[in-house]
């Protein structure tokens, strides 16, 4: 049995295929890979890679942005209009020119479909009724789009940047139209777009391999192929990038990057990432009318170990901030005031009169980290008299959850869906009291003024007076809210040593491979 | 021992020859469309049940009221229960296994592609688990209570005793990362993986059809660890059910007789016990192979096989209705043919009926 | 004077002696826990996390810095507690089921096969991960979904026993003394399906154990912190390589309490044996 074994002894392959990246990590989220409909983690990196947008962000600086397949704009004739000047020799992947009939297209069949992404396109007003009529095209290389929506045109320029916003090639995609889906069933597992990359096979959860686009109007790419492998065990992705049948081993626990540093073949990198993680506190909850207590919630800003978690417990995979927009993004509150502190909590709940023996339900997600937080929490609230009883449940069960209002407390993290602090913003100090579910909606949290402030902020088209008013709103939120902000998570990636090139940016669709070489 | 049991049996010998026999395959026939049937409906039961909401799974925390409407009309959600379950039954007799809402293909197309490897792999690890755990229960029986038995008996369990994930985790490391014996994760190296056309599905079938030089023995480089771990955990069941079965008719009293009129104790074994014992043993060989079918999901997961254990598990925790259906409805065929066909041999084999 | 034979041969099964031996041992263990472990199963140290073995912790500390030596002590309790419910329920449930149905046959008899096949048919994974879905997790939770997971197979194995002996003299004779009904079942023939039942049960309880194990490496074991050995292997399997103790020591508590169990079903079957003849 050993014999047979030696004869089919292996060395690590991947190391000898210099034009070939493999990666691995869990591509179990993907759902599509339709740019209008696809808005996981996995789907949104391919997209970066795959299409392209009229604006992108600078993937060394996300707060510039670069004309991509638009080479330029002006103010169209209301303030509520932009007219932009199509790239003249962009082509996609098919070899098909860039035309305006792509760019209406593709983000009227997106408002249309009406799938998990396009919320981010109805912030400009976009609904099915009415986006035929806010898309135009003024001449061979001009469109000009519309919005009803009070912002200005920065921030529409924002919302552009998101993946939902993606070209594709109307010409390639109505060829594999099918009863009327606007090519969606054909674009769930093929491309057509104009990025460095296109897609030569996706097997559902299991793999997705990319071929270089050389046309593409961003350059082609440094490497021919990348293979994206699914390895939904963290220890098996950590073997594989040892052994080098694996590039790049994404999601790995902080203690095993631990134990990798150091080893010659190998670099970590760590990249700044936009995920912020909280604690909520249901309000609204009718059984636990301790939630709704504001002294509750500030007794729970000195009962976090935001030192130990981040630097000892989850070792440089966090750091600690407080502030709902993530460091990185212009108008982020640096400011840290709370730190682990029982005796101030105590005063806190003694004050309030909240009765010793306080027992409150925290829901978590079964992944790692959660189940370390979660219990490093219990151990820390147990020591003011609060007794945490942990619910660790599957995430989908836990947005179930927080969408029913049901949960009594609750950690969560949070990715920005542009690069915009009104993402963040609208989600955790808005509460229209219209049903609009946003965060602080779902924490129950009335906030009749602070809503109008956020508004405010983001008709606002003066950028510096902006950020001076997300400074305000942070604060406030930073010290009265049922939301305890606690630590922003960085990106760590094990690569291998001869790998050079990769970029990644602070938000989740952010991860550049199109640079990427090997030696 | 099925289903059919020997009270009906019987009955069938009151009436003529023909008619008895096809009311034993309509009996047949019946009991197995009620096994499906009711797998249908408690697995539907469950699966809406369950507290994972496929819709936003699907769309998303942030996603606006109107998709998450749209998405639940697309998943046929707003209907009531009995109606879905009557909309899937029509399609399946049809059959249309629907579309998987957590892969976006159909779903017999995904079963198509996952079954082949979890066959595979239980198909192996079973051939090997009877190939060492039968001698080791004649070897353990022959001797009983002995040292050879005891030995037999900690060896089979070690197998048994341990997680599986926890020896997958540490046979990946030792025969792959640290002495390169093995190849690792996955069913063949990327050099092949997209260059061979998988027809069957099958790595091996496949592998070897395609001609790719090196890519036959790249697919057994990868199958030799998880189907050594199927077939350690599946020996323990196989040899301690086996020894006893063999030692249960050991004590009867045809054996005693078979001893004091002079056999060895292997004529006695051989002749005497085995056949006998036989029909038990298949079920015992059949029920490890269904098991097999279903059970992998640990091995498929830390090995990053693409397999139906995997392919389920992803399905359930996604609430993708479908594809839950239609890979249980997958292991539940699997296991009335395997417990079909046990029936068939056993009735062959059992002495008494000849 | 019979259970005084019992004892003797008992004391000669050197598999009935070692299994009742270390069994005993651990139940003493688990009772015993919070005065034997020598700190707190819950208290965390993140400063000493993932340390070795050391004068302080004899077995070192886990992910958050808790005695791994406490928690393994600790964990006897939930794992046999968890063992214990299963077999509490899951056998009795079966062999029930299984004397019904062969015993009474015709209808009720195809209906609780047919029952029972549908749940043999069902995929483990599916029930247990379902149930622990809809009741969340937990010890008790965890081990109903294994209970309604594990039954059919006592049933099937207590139905063929029962639906034998149902037409035999030992039978006949019973019911030609008047003893019928729940008497006969539990006094008669629930005895004649125990010893098939005890390997099954033996090779199960160790099953139950790594199914619990499994459920923790899915994400839906017991709720933490519970100390409990299979919570405990899946979390050390995210470190195995390098703080292998984490993940070691509670897999050998395993084996050891899985062999024990199967050497005292042996030992037991070994001594019901010849007592039956």
């Amino acid at each position: 049995m050993i014999l047979c074994a030696l004869c089919f002894a292996h060395d690590g392959l991947a190391a000898s295929l210099p034009d070939v990246l493999v990666v691995a990590q869990s591509l179990d989220d993907i759902a599509s890979l339709d740019p209008a409909e696809g808005f996981e983690l996995s789907s949104l990196q391919a997209f970066t890679n795959v299409y392209q947008r009229l604006v992108q962000p600078h993937p060394d600086d996300p707060s510039t942005l670069v004309p991509t397949l638009a080479s330029s704009w002006t103010a169209g004739p209301t303030p509520h209009s932009l007219v932009f000047s199509l790239r003249a020799d962009a082509v996609f992947a098919s070899g098909h020119p860039l035309r305006p009939e792509d760019v209406m297209f593709s983000l009227s069949r997106a408002v249309k479909l009406n799938r998990a992404p396009v919320f981010i396109l109805n912030e400009l007003g976009w609904r099915s009724e009415n986006i035929d009529g806010s898309l135009h095209k003024i001449d061979a290389h001009r469109v000009r789009i519309d919005w009803s929506s009070d912002v200005g045109p920065a921030f529409v320029l924002r919302l552009l940047t998101a993946p939902v916003a993606s070209i594709v090639d109307e010409w390639e995609v109505a060829a594999h139209e099918a009863n009327g889906d606007a090519g969606n069933g054909w674009l769930k597992n093929h491309s057509a777009g104009s990025g460095p990359f296109k897609i030569r096979r996706y097997i559902a959860h299991e793999a997705l391999v990319l071929d270089a686009n050389p046309s593409s109007p961003q350059g082609a790419p440094l490497l021919k192929t990348l293979i994206f492998k699914n390895v939904a065990d963290a220890a098996t992705r950590r073997l594989l990038v040892e052994v080098g049948d694996a590039d790049i081993a994404r999601d790995l626990g902080p203690d095993q990057i631990a134990a990798l540093e150091g080893k010659p073949d190998l670099t970590t990198l760590r990249f700044p990432s936009a995920t912020i993680h909280y604690l909520m506190f249901n309000a609204a909850n009718p059984s636990n009318p301790a939630l709704a207590n504001p002294a509750l919630w500030e007794a729970a800003r000195w009962l976090i170990d935001y030192q130990g978690i981040a630097l000892r417990l989850l070792q440089g995979e966090f750091e600690v901030h407080q502030s709902f927009l993530a460091d990185g993004y212009p108008g982020a509150l640096p400011d840290t005031p709370y730190r682990l502190d029982v005796d101030k909590a105590r005063a806190i709940l003694a004050g309030a009169g909240l009765k010793q023996g306080l027992s409150i339900t925290l829901s978590v997600m079964n992944q790692p980290p959660f189940g370390d937080i979660a219990q490093s929490l219990q151990s820390t609230f147990a020591k003011a008299g609060i007794r945490l009883e942990i619910l660790p449940a599957l995430t989908s069960e836990i947005y179930s959850k927080v969408r029913e209002r049901s949960e009594e407390a609750v950690w969560l993290f949070w990715v920005p869906d542009y690069f915009d602090a009104n993402s963040t913003a609208s989600a955790f100090a808005s509460n229209r009291e219209d049903g609009t579910k946003t965060l602080a909606w779902r924490a129950g949290w009335h906030i009749p003024a602070l809503s109008g402030e956020t508004a405010a902020a983001v008709a606002d088209q003066d950028p510096v007076a902006r950020q001076r008013r997300y400074l305000a709103i942070q604060a406030a939120v930073q010290k009265s809210s049922p939301f305890v902000i606690a630590l922003q998570a960085r990106s760590l990636l094990v690569v291998r040593a001869d790998v050079h090139g990769y970029r990644q940016g602070l938000d989740a669709d952010m991860a550049y491979y199109d640079r990427v070489r090997k030696r | 021992m099925s289903a059919l049991s020997p009270a009906t049996a019987e009955d069938a010998g009151d009436v003529t020859r023909r008619h008895g026999r096809l009311r034993h395959v309509l009996r047949g026939v019946g009991t197995v469309c009620f096994t499906l049937f009711g797998l249908l409906l408690i697995t539907f039961g469950l699966s809406r049940l369950s507290p994972v909401d496929p819709a936003l799974q699907l769309v998303g925390d942030h996603g606006s009221a109107s998709s998450y409407a749209a998405m639940r009309r697309t998943l046929g959600l707003d209907a009531p229960w009995p109606v879905q379950f009557e909309r899937y039954g029509v399609r399946l007799l049809h059959g249309d296994l629907g579309v998987s809402s957590s892969t976006g293909e159909r779903v017999s197309d995904d079963l198509r592609r996952v079954f082949p490897a979890t066959l595979e792999l239980a198909t192996l690890a079973m051939g090997l688990s009877t190939l060492v755990g039968l001698p080791l229960a004649v070897l353990g029986a022959w001797r009983p209570r002995g040292v050879l038995d005891a030995l037999v008996r900690v060896v089979s369990l070690a197998g048994n005793s341990v997680p599986i994930y926890w020896l997958g985790l540490l046979a990946l490391y030792l025969f792959y990362a640290h002495w390169r014996w093995v190849a690792g994760p996955g069913r063949l190296d990327d050099a092949f993986e997209y260059t061979i056309d998988m027809h069957t599905n099958s790595v091996l079938i496949d592998s070897w059809r395609s001609g790719v030089p090196g890519a036959f023995a790249n697919a057994v480089s990868h199958l030799i660890l998880p189907v050594l771990l199927l077939a350690a955990y599946a020996v323990g069941n196989i040899t301690r059910l086996t020894r006893a079965a063999l030692l249960a008719e050991a004590g009867k009293e045809y054996v005693t007789l078979a001893r004091a009129k002079g056999a060895t104790d292997i004529r006695v074994m051989l002749r005497h016990i085995a056949p006998n014992a036989a029909g038990l043993v298949v079920t015992v060989l059949a029920l490890a192979y269904a098991n097999l079918l279903e059970g992998a999901v640990l091995i498929e997961t830390v090995f990053a096989w693409p397999g139906l254990g995997r392919y389920l598990t992803t399905a359930l925790f996604a609430a993708d209705t479908a594809a839950v259906l239609g890979a249980t409805l997958l292991i539940g065929v699997c296991f009335v043919l395997i417990n079909g066909l046990t029936d068939v041999v056993v009735q062959m084999l059992d002495p008494r009926s000849r | 004077m019979r259970n005084w034979r019992f004892l003797t041969r008992w004391r000669r099964s050197a598999a009935a002696v070692l299994g009742t031996g270390v069994v005993t041992v651990v139940i003493l263990i688990a009772l015993a826990a919070p005065w034997i472990a020598p700190c707190d199963p819950l208290a965390q140290e993140v400063g000493h996390r993932l340390q070795p073995a050391s004068a302080q912790h004899p077995l070192g500390t886990d992910g958050l810095g808790r005695d791994l030596l406490s928690r393994l002590i600790y964990g006897a309790r939930a794992t046999l507690g968890l063992v214990g419910l299963v077999v509490v329920l899951m056998a009795p449930i079966g062999l029930t089921l299984g004397i019904v149905a062969g015993y009474y046959g015709g209808l009720t008899e195809r209906l609780l096969m047919g029952l029972t096949n549908i749940t043999m048919a069902l995929p483990q994974l599916v029930l247990a991960l379902a149930f622990v879905g809809l009741l969340g997790p937990g010890l008790f939770n965890a081990a109903l979904a294994l209970v309604l997971t594990g039954w059919p197979a006592y049933a099937r194995l207590a139905r063929a026993e029962t639906a034998l002996l149902r037409r035999s003299d030992y039978v006949a004779a019973a019911e030609m003394q008047g003893i019928v009904g729940p008497r006969l079942l539990w006094g008669h023939l629930l005895p004649a399906c125990l010893p098939a039942m005890q390997v099954r049960l033996a090779l199960d309880l160790a099953a139950v154990i790594l199914a619990a194990a499994a459920l923790g490496f899915l994400g839906l074991g017991v709720k933490p912190p519970t100390p409990e050995w299979g919570m405990m292997i899946a979390e050390g399997s995210k470190v195995v390589f390098d703080q292998w103790w984490i993940a070691a020591v509670p897999g050998a508590a395993i084996l050891i309490v899985s062999l024990s169990f199967n050497l005292l079903a042996d030992g037991l079957r070994d001594v019901m044996d010849r007592r039956h003849e």
